[in-house]
């Protein structure tokens, strides 16, 4: 993207959202490098990033929300944000839907999930992958903001088989995915009951046979990581696996 | 607030546990097979405007109920409150009296129970809610109360309080349960059950899989209904559309076994066209419709919690459900149990009873024939609680970070390592 266009079309930002830039920080570097390889023109606002309200609004904290908003929206206006590709479908709902709602049509900023960049870049040919050598079998957990709340379930998938991977779905999966334990603030709130619930799902990955669970989600990566402890599944986000295989 | 640690460990928690992940597969594969036949997104748009409708004209939909009750011989008594529905139970509820009940959500909401096992012989006649009577246990959802209580349990209490030997066996339990309460609604001098659905035209319908409900409101000499405004619906077919959602959602059957409808006393005219009331069916019927709550949903703007045909279907997927079982609301459990409970039992027992607790994953509105979102009313109610300085410790904190750092994590954070506070998502 040349200058000219920047200046026209806007810049695109890559937002990692707080879980991946505090706390899953290694995900962050994995997806900076993905979107460079995809030949993907992208800024980052680092310490001028704010939360993007998702935590806030789902505990119920509406006027910090909306100002949360509005500062997201002043910062955005102010670098020429046309475009936001984030790695956390938390983050990716509340852009895409709740700010929409929230803020209307001054809200002009087209929003992606990484899996859908990713995707289009593989698919066009821009993020060369090594060829795989056999198909490996694991699950993939779909996480409830990417799926249920915004009905992203081909793009991960896709991604998945296209680095050589065979899909064995849990017995919830999609549509009907469980829940890892982490959201709307139960995780923060209630450790024991989310703890119970990320063993739930453990259990179904464990059921398929396979020994690694994949998603693409830093909270559902979180929960499963530190449930896992107790659990044969191999954890992994997604951006790992492409990681790998990269040319 | 409940004690979650002890409840994740307790017993009945494993074992409802388990009965319902082992049988939700199948209840799933059972409601596909009973939507074979049925355009499943015409019934539900249907579903949603009859509710719609229903809700935004309830006061004409109450009175013509009302009206057209009453000139079939039906008495109608309306109470505003779960206490004022007591009153005008125990005054129909002679004391000494047999009294048989059917299950009925609006009538453990009101806590009559309670009342009538002071002063009556009161029976419970749904299999699961009979096996809650004797084993002094709490019901667990509004379809299956007793899948939390385990075989031996059941054979156990029917040893010491019946004096019955039975193996642990589900066929001759549910057998001997059955003769046992056949007895008593033949013996009952009152019937007690709720309702499904009203017609304003004047229908009265109530689901059942095991007819107990047939011989309770057919068999004593008064059968009293307790329901609530929200179950009002314009026409009888729209009450029939309803029933199919109910055996679909609720039981994973095309139909219920049984749908009663009652719309007036029992009658003949056979005696030289003379019409006298009151036959084969009770002598008196009489219907409490109480508001308890209600109206001030509707006032408020939360009419989705009215939509509910209360079938459960949402609740055996729920995660937090599934782990906490009746834990999760009050008289009304997961995520809607909740939002009742505000306006039932007010803001500060709905905090401490789940109002939290919902991690948003929407499992409940992707089984929920109405799509009522329960996520957005919970966080509608979560924003009621933040207003009336109702937090919990932990989010406080993490509006502390947000506020003086722009995340929600602050300083806590150390390189490498998953905090245990995730405030996050």
């Amino acid at each position: 993207m040349g200058i000219f266009d920047k200046i026209m079309g806007g810049n695109t930002l890559y937002y990692p959202g707080c879980m991946v830039k505090f706390v899953m920080k290694n995900l962050q570097d994995n997806y900076e490098e993905i979107l460079r390889k995809s030949g993907i023109d992208f800024i980052k606002l680092n310490d001028l990033e704010a939360c993007c309200g998702s935590p806030v609004l789902n505990a119920g904290y509406e006027r910090d929300f909306k100002t949360l908003a509005k500062k997201n929206l002043d910062i955005f206006k102010k670098h020429a944000v046309k475009k936001i590709i984030t790695s956390c479908p938390a983050c990716y709902k509340t852009f895409n839907k709740d700010y929409r709602e929230l803020i209307g049509e001054e809200w002009d900023v087209e929003v992606e999930h990484v899996t859908q960049t990713i995707y289009k870049a593989l698919r066009k040919g821009k993020l060369k992958i090594k060829n795989p050598e056999k198909r490996t079998k694991l699950t993939y957990h779909d996480p409830c903001h990417l799926g249920r709340h915004s009905g992203i379930y081909e793009e991960p998938r896709k991604i998945l088989e296209k680095l050589g991977y065979e899909i064995v779905d849990m017995k919830s999966s999609k549509e009907g995915a469980l829940c890892c334990g982490g959201g709307g603030g139960v995780r923060s709130n209630f450790s024991e009951l989310s703890n119970a619930i990320t063993k739930d799902l453990l259990e179904e990955a464990e059921d398929t046979k396979t020994t690694v669970l994949v998603t693409t989600c830093p909270m559902c990566d979180a929960c499963f990581l530190q449930g896992a402890k107790n659990s044969k599944m191999n954890v992994k986000e997604l951006s790992e696996l492409i990681i790998e295989k990269l040319e | 607030m409940t004690n979650l640690k002890k409840t994740l460990k307790s017993e009945r928690v494993k074992v409802g546990k388990e009965t319902v992940i082992e049988n939700y597969n199948n209840y799933l594969e059972n409601r596909k097979k009973s939507q074979k036949d049925v355009d499943v997104d015409k019934l539900k748009e249907e579903l949603k405007e009859i509710k719609k409708y229903s809700i935004e004209n309830l006061d004409e939909l109450k009175r013509k109920t009302i009206k057209n009750l009453k000139e079939q011989n039906i008495q109608v008594f309306e109470a505003k409150d779960a206490k004022e529905a007591r009153k005008i139970a125990l005054k129909l509820i002679p004391k000494g009296k047999k009294v048989v009940k059917s299950k009925s959500n609006v009538v453990n909401e009101i806590c009559l129970e309670r009342e009538l096992l002071k002063r009556n012989e009161f029976t419970e006649t749904d299999c699961g809610d009979f096996i809650i009577q004797i084993t002094e246990e709490k019901e667990c959802h509004p379809v299956s109360p007793a899948i939390h209580i385990p075989l031996e349990k059941i054979t156990e209490t029917i040893k010491e309080k019946f004096k019955a030997k039975l193996p642990n066996d589900p066929a001759k339990i549910t057998h001997w349960i059955r003769d046992y309460i056949k007895k008593k609604i033949f013996e009952a001098d009152i019937g007690i059950t709720g309702a499904n659905v009203l017609s304003a035209d004047g229908g009265i319908f109530i689901l059942e899989n095991e007819g107990n409900i047939s011989l309770v409101s057919r068999l004593p000499k008064k059968h009293i209904i307790i329901t609530s405004i929200d179950k009002i619906v314009p026409r009888t077919e729209d009450a029939v559309k309803i029933c199919k959602a109910a055996a679909i959602w609720g039981s994973g059957v095309p139909l219920p076994t049984y749908i009663n409808v009652i719309s007036s006393l029992s009658r003949t005219a056979d005696v030289q066209k003379n019409l006298i009331w009151g036959m084969y069916g009770p002598e008196e019927v009489s219907v409490i419709l109480i508001d308890n709550g209600r109206s001030e949903m509707i006032k408020e703007g939360f009419t989705e919690l009215l939509e509910c045909i209360n079938c459960g279907a949402c609740l055996f997927p729920c995660p937090i459900y599934r782990n906490i079982l009746d834990k999760y609301g009050f008289h009304y459990f997961g995520g809607r149990g909740v939002g009742m409970t505000v306006f039932q039992q007010g803001l500060k027992e709905g905090f401490k009873n789940g109002l939290y607790y919902c991690t948003t994953c929407e499992l409940c509105k992707q089984n929920c024939p109405m799509d009522i979102d329960i996520p957005k009313v919970i966080k509608e109610l979560r924003k009621r609680a933040v207003k009336n300085n109702l937090e919990t410790e932990t989010n406080s904190k993490m509006m502390d970070n947000i506020r003086t750092s722009g995340n929600p994590f602050g300083e806590d954070v150390k390189e490498g390592e998953i905090p245990d506070k995730l405030y996050c998502c």
